[in-house]
C-alpha cells in the first residue's frame, strides 16, 4: 500500500511537472511566434489562430525532449529534494511503477497529439497561409486599379479582400470614397429645357416621315405620311410609300409575334436540358438566344442560371485567368491512370495548380498519354466534381476521369508531404501514391518514420529513465541547489541530443535489415532488441 | 600483496568486459549509422555481406573505433574499479596486463609488418553486380526543384512544355544518378539512394566537431603512410593518461558526478592529443630535430601529463596508498561506532 502511495506520489508529481514543462514550451513558442509573426502571411483576423496552430504543431514535435526532460527533472527534484529535508522513505520500486505508468500515458498522450491533432493543425495553417496570400493577391490588385484609375474594378477587388477581413476599417472606408470618386465621373443626363412643337407645314412632315422610314421607326413613319396626306390627299408619291411602310409594319409585328414564339420554345427547350442536368447545353442554347435577341431582357435571368449551373459541370477561361497569379503548388508531375478507359496512363506535368476554396484550378497543362504516345497540352484545367476539364478557349471542353481520390489529392496540394498525412488515410495512402504515379517507397517511408519514431522515443524515455536513476543514486545528501542544476543541464543536453542519435540508429538499423529481410520482420526485430536492451537496462 | 593481485584480476576482468563490449557496440553504431553506404555497397557488389564493409573500412575501423573503444573501457571499467574499491596498485598492474594483451595483439596482429592493414584490406575482392537494379522504374521520383518520370532505364521530364526523354547513367559507389541530357546536354547529378541524415540537436558541436574531423584525417593519414608502430605508441600513451581519470576525480565533491566529469575530461584530452599531433606536424617539422622526435613529440607530452597525474594521484592517495579512501572513511565510522 505504501509503494502505491509512493508511485502515486511520483506520477502526480511527473504529470504536473510534464505538463508545466509542456505549457513553458507552449508559451515560449507563442511568444516567438508572435515576434516573428509576418504581417504579410498571415492575415490579421487569423492571426490569433496561425500563431495558436502553429505554435501547438511547434510544442507536439518537441514533445519527445520535453516529456524525457520532465522525466529527468522530476525524477531528481523529487529525490534531493526528499534528501535535502530528509525524507527519504520512497522505494526504488515506487519509482519503477511510476515510470511504468507514465509510459503508458506518455505514449497515448504523444500518439493522440501526432496522429489526430498535429495533421489538422497543419491543414489548417497552410489554409490560413494561403487564404492570406489570396486575400494579398486581391488587395494588390485592387490598388493596381485604383493607381490606373479604374474605380469600378479597383472597388471589386476591395470588396473581394473584404470577404477576407470583413472588419478592416480602412479598406471599408477606401471603398466608400472611391465611390464617391466613381459617382462623380459619371456624365449626368443632359435635361431638356424646352420641347419643340411638332410641324405643322406639309414638307417638313414628308421629309419626317422619310427620315423615319429610313430610321425603321415605322410607327412614327405612318404617323406623319397620315398627317401629310390629310394635308395633300392627291400626292401619289406619299400614298404608295404609306403603302409601303403600312406593308412593310405589318409582316413586321407578324414576325415579332413568331420571334416571341420562338424564344418561348427555345427557353422550353433550354429548362428541359436543365432539369435533365445537360447544363452545357442549356448554357449554349441561352448563349446563342442572348446573341440572337440582345434587346430581350426575359433571357437574361435564364441565361444567369444555366451560367451558374454551367460553373458547375465546366469552367470559364476567364474564371481560371483570374485565379492564375494566386499561390499556389509549382511544377508537379504526375502519372494518372484514366477511369474510364483500361490500362490508358497520362504522364501529366502541371505548371501551377491553385487550391481556391475547395476548388482546384491546374494551369499549363501537358498531358502525355503513355499508350498512344500523344501530347496534349492546355492552357487551364480544372477539377470539376469527379473529373477534370482542360481547355484554351471556352470553346473547347475536353473531360477526362482519372483514378485518384479527389480528397487526398487536395491534401497532397496543401500539405505537400506524404509525411504529414493523418494517420487514418494509411489504409489508403498506398493506393493513392501509386495512383499519382509515385514510387511505393514513399508509403513504407511514411510507415517507417511514425513506427520508428514511436520505438526510439520509447527508447529515449528508457534511457532518461535509467539516467535519472543512476544519478538519484549517485548524488548523496550533502548535494547542494548549483550541483543539482549542472547535473539536470549535462543530463539534458545528453538526453536531447540522444534522442535523434538514437532515431538515426534505428532507421540504419531498419535499413541494414530490410537488405534481407520483408519491413514487417525488421520493425519487429528492431523492437525484439529494443525490449532486450530495456530488460538488460534495468539488471545493469 | 593477496588484494593486490585480486584488484589487479578483478580490474583486467572488467578492462577486457568492457572493452569488447564498448568495442561491439561503437561497431554497431558505426555500421548503423553507414547503413546508407552498406546498402549501396549491397546493390552494387553481388559477393557483399555486412561483415567486408569492416574489411573495407579497416582503417577507421582501427584508427578511430578502436581508440573510441578503448576510451570507453578506460571510462567504464575505471569507474568500475575506482567505486568497488579496488587500489591504486592492483589496477595499475591490471592495466599493464590489459595493454600487454591488447597492444601485445594489436602488434603482432596488424602492425608488425608496415603492409599488413592494406594486405587484410585486400582480403576482400569485390564483384561487381551483373545487373544493378534500377528501383524507380515506371514511377516518378522527387529532386530538389525537380520530377522525373523513370520508364525502361530512361527519364522523362517536361521543359517549356515539351516532353524530353532522357538516357540516365548510375554511379552507386558514389551515390549518383546522372541525368545525361540536363545542363545543357552536360549531365546533371542527383542523389540516388537516400541518406541516413545528420543529428540536428548536436549542431552546435559543429566547429568542434569540423576541427576534430579535420585533426583525424590528417592523423589517419600520416598513421596509415608511416609504420603502424607510432599508433601503438599514441594509443598506449593516450589510454595510459585517460584512465586514470574516473581515479582522480572519485570520491570528491564535483559540481557534476565524476563519471561525467570523467567523460567531459576524457573529451577533452582526445582533442588535446589530436591538437598536439598537429601542432608536432606543422610547427616542429621545421626543427632542425630528428624526424622520429618529431613525430614521438605527442608521446612525449601525454608523457609529461602521465607524470602530473601520477603526482596528482600520490598526492590523493598519499599515505594510505594501497587502501582507497572510502575504506578508510568505512574503517573511521567503524572505530567511531565501537567507542
Amino acid at each position: 500500500m505504501a509503494q502505491n502511495r509512493g508511485s502515486s506520489f511520483i506520477i502526480n508529481k511527473l504529470l504536473t511537472i510534464s505538463a508545466g514543462l509542456i505549457l513553458l514550451v507552449f508559451i515560449i513558442m507563442v511568444s516567438y511566434q508572435s515576434f516573428t509573426y509576418d504581417i504579410e502571411s498571415v492575415l490579421k483576423k487569423s492571426k490569433g489562430q496561425y500563431i495558436i496552430f502553429s505554435s501547438l504543431v511547434k510544442t507536439i514535435e518537441l514533445l519527445p525532449y520535453i516529456l524525457s526532460s520532465a522525466l529527468i527533472l522530476s525524477f531528481c527534484l523529487i529525490y534531493s529534494i526528499g534528501l535535502r529535508k530528509g525524507k527519504n522513505d520512497l522505494q526504488e520500486t515506487d519509482y519503477i511503477i511510476a515510470f511504468f505508468i507514465f509510459l503508458l500515458i506518455a505514449f497515448l498522450f504523444t500518439a493522440i497529439l501526432n496522429e489526430a491533432v498535429k495533421p489538422f493543425m497543419n491543414l489548417k495553417v497552410s489554409e490560413i497561409l494561403i487564404t492570406t496570400k489570396l486575400s494579398y493577391q486581391y488587395l494588390k490588385k485592387a490598388k493596381e486599379y485604383e493607381l490606373q484609375g479604374k474605380y469600378s474594378l479597383a472597388i471589386e477587388n476591395y470588396k473581394r479582400y473584404l470577404t477576407f477581413e470583413p472588419k478592416n476599417i480602412d479598406i471599408i472606408d477606401l471603398v466608400a470614397e472611391l465611390e464617391r470618386k466613381k459617382y462623380s465621373e459619371i456624365p449626368k443626363p443632359q435635361i431638356k429645357t424646352s420641347e419643340t412643337p411638332p410641324p405643322t407645314n406639309p414638307a417638313s412632315l414628308y421629309n419626317l416621315a422619310i427620315y423615319h422610314t429610313k430610321m425603321k421607326e415605322y410607327v412614327l413613319a405612318i404617323y406623319y405620311l397620315e398627317r401629310y396626306l390629310l394635308l395633300n390627299p392627291n400626292d401619289t408619291n406619299a400614298k404608295s410609300l404609306y403603302d409601303k411602310v403600312k406593308a412593310v409594319y405589318e409582316s413586321e409585328v407578324l414576325n415579332k409575334k413568331e420571334d416571341a414564339l420562338y424564344i418561348m420554345q427555345q427557353k422550353r427547350l433550354g429548362m428541359s436540358y436543365i432539369k435533365q442536368n445537360k447544363y452545357v447545353e442549356a448554357y449554349n442554347l441561352f448563349v446563342a438566344l442572348s446573341k440572337k435577341y440582345p434587346n430581350d431582357k426575359s433571357i437574361k435571368p435564364y441565361l444567369e442560371e444555366a451560367t451558374n449551373l454551367y460553373r458547375k459541370v465546366d469552367f470559364f477561361v476567364s474564371d481560371a485567368y483570374e485565379k492564375k497569379d494566386y499561390p499556389g503548388f509549382n511544377s508537379t508531375l504526375l502519372k494518372l491512370k484514366d477511369a474510364k478507359k483500361e490500362n490508358v496512363y497520362y504522364l501529366i506535368f502541371i505548371d501551377k495548380v491553385v487550391y481556391y476554396f475547395d476548388e482546384i484550378y491546374l494551369y499549363d497543362v501537358s498531358l502525355y498519354n503513355l499508350s498512344t504516345k500523344s501530347f496534349q497540352s492546355y492552357k487551364y484545367g480544372k477539377k470539376v466534381q469527379n473529373y477534370f476539364v482542360f481547355k484554351n478557349s471556352d470553346l473547347e471542353h475536353v473531360i477526362t476521369y482519372f483514378d485518384i481520390k479527389i480528397p487526398y489529392f487536395k491534401n497532397f496540394i496543401l500539405l505537400r508531404s506524404f509525411n504529414l498525412f493523418p494517420l487514418y488515410t494509411v489504409f489508403d495512402l498506398k493506393n493513392f501514391i501509386q495512383s499519382i504515379g509515385y514510387h511505393p517507397s514513399l508509403f513504407i517511408d511514411y510507415l517507417k518514420q511514425k513506427i520508428l519514431f514511436y520505438i526510439s522515443f520509447l527508447f529515449t524515455l528508457m534511457i532518461s529513465f535509467k539516467l535519472s536513476m543512476i544519478g538519484m543514486k549517485r548524488s548523496d545528501s550533502h548535494i547542494t541547489i548549483i550541483e543539482i542544476i549542472f547535473f539536470l543541464l549535462s543530463i539534458f543536453l545528453i538526453s536531447i541530443s540522444g534522442y535523434q542519435l538514437l532515431f538515426m540508429v534505428h532507421k540504419g538499423l531498419y535499413i541494414l535489415f530490410t537488405l534481407s529481410i520483408s519491413p514487417l520482420l525488421a520493425f519487429i526485430i528492431i523492437f525484439t532488441i529494443d525490449l532486450i536492451i530495456w530488460v538488460l537496462m534495468y539488471f545493469a | 600483496m593477496k588484494k593486490i593481485v585480486k584488484d589487479a584480476i578483478l580490474t583486467l576482468k572488467y578492462l577486457l568486459i568492457t572493452f569488447v563490449i564498448s568495442f561491439f557496440l561503437t561497431i554497431v553504431l558505426f555500421v548503423a549509422l553507414s547503413a546508407d553506404e552498406i546498402q549501396r555497397f549491397h546493390y552494387l557488389y553481388s559477393n557483399f555481406i555486412v561483415f567486408y564493409f569492416l574489411i573495407l573500412k579497416i582503417q577507421i575501423v582501427i584508427y578511430a573505433l578502436l581508440p573510441i573503444s578503448l576510451m570507453l573501457t578506460a571510462l567504464v571499467a575505471f569507474s568500475y574499479a575506482s567505486s568497488r574499491d579496488c587500489s591504486s596498485i592492483g589496477s595499475s598492474i591490471g592495466l599493464i596486463l590489459f595493454c600487454l594483451i591488447i597492444f601485445g595483439s594489436l602488434y603482432i596482429a596488424l602492425f608488425q609488418d608496415g603492409n599488413r592493414i592494406n594486405t587484410i584490406s585486400k582480403i576482400y575482392m569485390p564483384k561487381l553486380a551483373e545487373k544493378t537494379n534500377f528501383f524507380y522504374n515506371n514511377s516518378i521520383v522527387t529532386f530538389p526543384e525537380i520530377q522525373f518520370y523513370f520508364e525502361n532505364n530512361k527519364a522523362y521530364y517536361f521543359e517549356n512544355n515539351s516532353l524530353i526523354e532522357s538516357s540516365i547513367s548510375l554511379n552507386l559507389k558514389k551515390n549518383i544518378l546522372t541525368i545525361q541530357k540536363l545542363n545543357d546536354g552536360l549531365g546533371k547529378d542527383y542523389k540516388y539512394l537516400d541518406e541516413i541524415g545528420k543529428v540536428d540537436s548536436l549542431l552546435f558541436l559543429n566547429p568542434i566537431i569540423k576541427t576534430i574531423k579535420v585533426n583525424f584525417e590528417e592523423l589517419s593519414y600520416f598513421l596509415s603512410k608511416s609504420k603502424g608502430i607510432f599508433f601503438l605508441l599514441y594509443l598506449f600513451a593516450f589510454f595510459l593518461v585517460i584512465c586514470w581519470i574516473p581515479y582522480l576525480f572519485h570520491n570528491e565533491k564535483w559540481p557534476m558526478p565524476y563519471y561525467m566529469l570523467s567523460s567531459l575530461f576524457i573529451f577533452l584530452f582526445a582533442t588535446l592529443f589530436l591538437a598536439t599531433f598537429k601542432f608536432s606536424l606543422i610547427y616542429l617539422k621545421d626543427l632542425k630535430i630528428s624526424k622520429l622526435y618529431i613525430q614521438l613529440f605527442p608521446v612525449f607530452a601525454f608523457g609529461l601529463i602521465f607524470i602530473i597525474e601520477v603526482l596528482l594521484l600520490y598526492i590523493k592517495y598519499s599515505r594510505k596508498i594501497f587502501h582507497s579512501k572510502i575504506e578508510q572513511t568505512r574503517k573511521m565510522q567503524m572505530t567511531r561506532k565501537i567507542k
